[in-house]
């Protein structure tokens, strides 16, 4: 394993983001910061500078598509993965529209989120 | 009232009594080993290789077999060679009833029959009575995505066993608001059991009490199958967004129309208020 990618779990449900700490623990990816909505995870992009975002779309205060237009706006090559149980055509394309990389409906399985952070950093990071 | 399992029928028609039921029940579990365990005895697989495919298997939807060939834990073979062994051992709950002297076999044959028949019935009076609803698309959509969320995340098998507008008593309630082209409350409303159980096969953890974070697991639960409920409205040309899941309290409202589920665990009921 070269190195390891530090990532921002945003997600309003504690639960939700234990099972993804947990899917990604032992792996080259890198939990460094949590956030439980929008707003928390835009701040927590500012300061914990991660190579990558798992972001999820409903949440209460502010949303996951609201905070992915402040974060790209923030850093507009910021590499943004929604992971979000609405996978309704709209939820999809207003994400991809307003900047995020990939999109993964729950349920998370380990496999699946370990695929597509990879394909993402392939894709993206050109490692 | 759809009975769950034969074990479940004959103890409502006081046939058997609990403590046979029961101890039948442990019985079944002890002779009736699993292909981890088999593979095991046999020498094909360690402890340690049996539990790691466990725990992937309790993560996925896959089936034991399939990740074990897939790890070259076992060979085709030996997968063909263990579940024609688990298919030979096993034995069924009412032979050890029969066995255990808690029923005679022309008794429990009999019942079979009308059990299978009960089994029947309910499942087509359930589809008739869904049929009928006004909202039947938006609620088979819901029901649909419920049982395989339910199965897929907390490897619960349930099905539906009753529709009305009558709602049962239950400790928690978690609601869900759907909008767009329709506007409603999913809801499920659980007893205290199936929320621990649920927390527990969901997050993979002990969960002896509700406390917060269990309820957190079931609220993302439904969030789980609301969102797959939504992509199923979508699919078919509906616009449908969502806010976030909340635990809520009350009765329910007159209109609510409540689906009666049941697993092997409890009961519980899936609600829609429009
Ligand atoms: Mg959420």
């Amino acid at each position: 394993m070269s190195r390891k990618y530090k990532v921002l779990v945003v997600d309003d449900s504690t639960a939700m983001r234990m099972l993804i700490k947990a899917s990604l623990q032992d792996s080259e990816f890198d939990v460094v910061a949590e956030a439980g909505d929008g707003g928390e995870a835009v701040q927590s992009f500012k300061v914990s500078a991660p190579d990558l975002v798992l972001l999820d779309i409903v949440m209460p205060v502010m949303g996951g598509v609201e905070a992915l237009g402040q974060i790209m706006a923030q850093d507009k090559n910021a590499v943004v993965i929604m992971v979000s149980s609405l996978g309704t055509e709209d939820a999809v394309r207003e994400a991809l529209k307003t900047g995020a990389k990939n999109f993964l409906q729950k349920p998370v399985e380990q496999e699946s989120l370990l695929k597509i952070l990879r394909n993402t950093v392939d894709l993206f990071m050109g490692r | 009232m759809g009975a769950k399992f034969i074990g479940q029928f004959l103890l409502e028609k006081e046939l058997i009594t609990r403590e046979a039921l029961l101890a039948a029940t442990e019985q079944q579990l002890r002779v009736n080993l699993t292909l981890g365990a088999l593979a095991v005895a046999k020498g094909f697989l360690s402890e340690a290789q049996a539990d790691a495919i466990n725990l992937e298997q309790q993560r996925s939807d896959k089936r034991f077999g399939e990740i074990a060939i897939a790890r070259s834990m076992l060979n085709s073979q030996q997968l063909d060679e263990l579940l024609l062994a688990q298919k030979a051992q096993r034995v069924f709950l009412g032979e050890i009833l029969i066995q255990q002297g808690h029923i005679s076999r022309e008794k429990f044959e009999a019942e079979l029959v009308l059990f299978n028949q009960e089994q029947e019935r309910s499942a087509e009076l359930v589809k008739v009575n869904l049929h009928s609803l006004p909202q039947y698309g938006v609620i088979e959509d819901f029901l649909d995505m419920t049982l395989k969320i339910l199965l897929r995340v907390a490897k619960e098998q349930v099905k539906i066993t009753s529709v009305g507008y009558t709602a049962l008593q239950c400790a928690y309630t978690f609601a869900q608001r759907v909008k767009g082209d329709q506007q409603f409350d999913y809801v499920l409303a659980l007893p205290e059991n199936m929320v621990r159980i649920l927390c527990q096969n969901f997050l993979r953890i002990d969960c002896a009490v509700v406390n917060e974070l269990a309820l957190d697991a079931i609220g993302e639960v439904v969030n789980i199958i609301s969102g797959s409920g939504c992509a199923k409205l979508s699919a078919r040309g509906k616009e449908a967004t969502l806010d976030p899941p909340r635990v809520i309290s009350g009765a329910a409202p007159a209109n609510a129309v409540c689906i009666g589920m049941s697993s092997i665990e409890a009961d519980f009921e899936v609600r829609f208020y429009f």
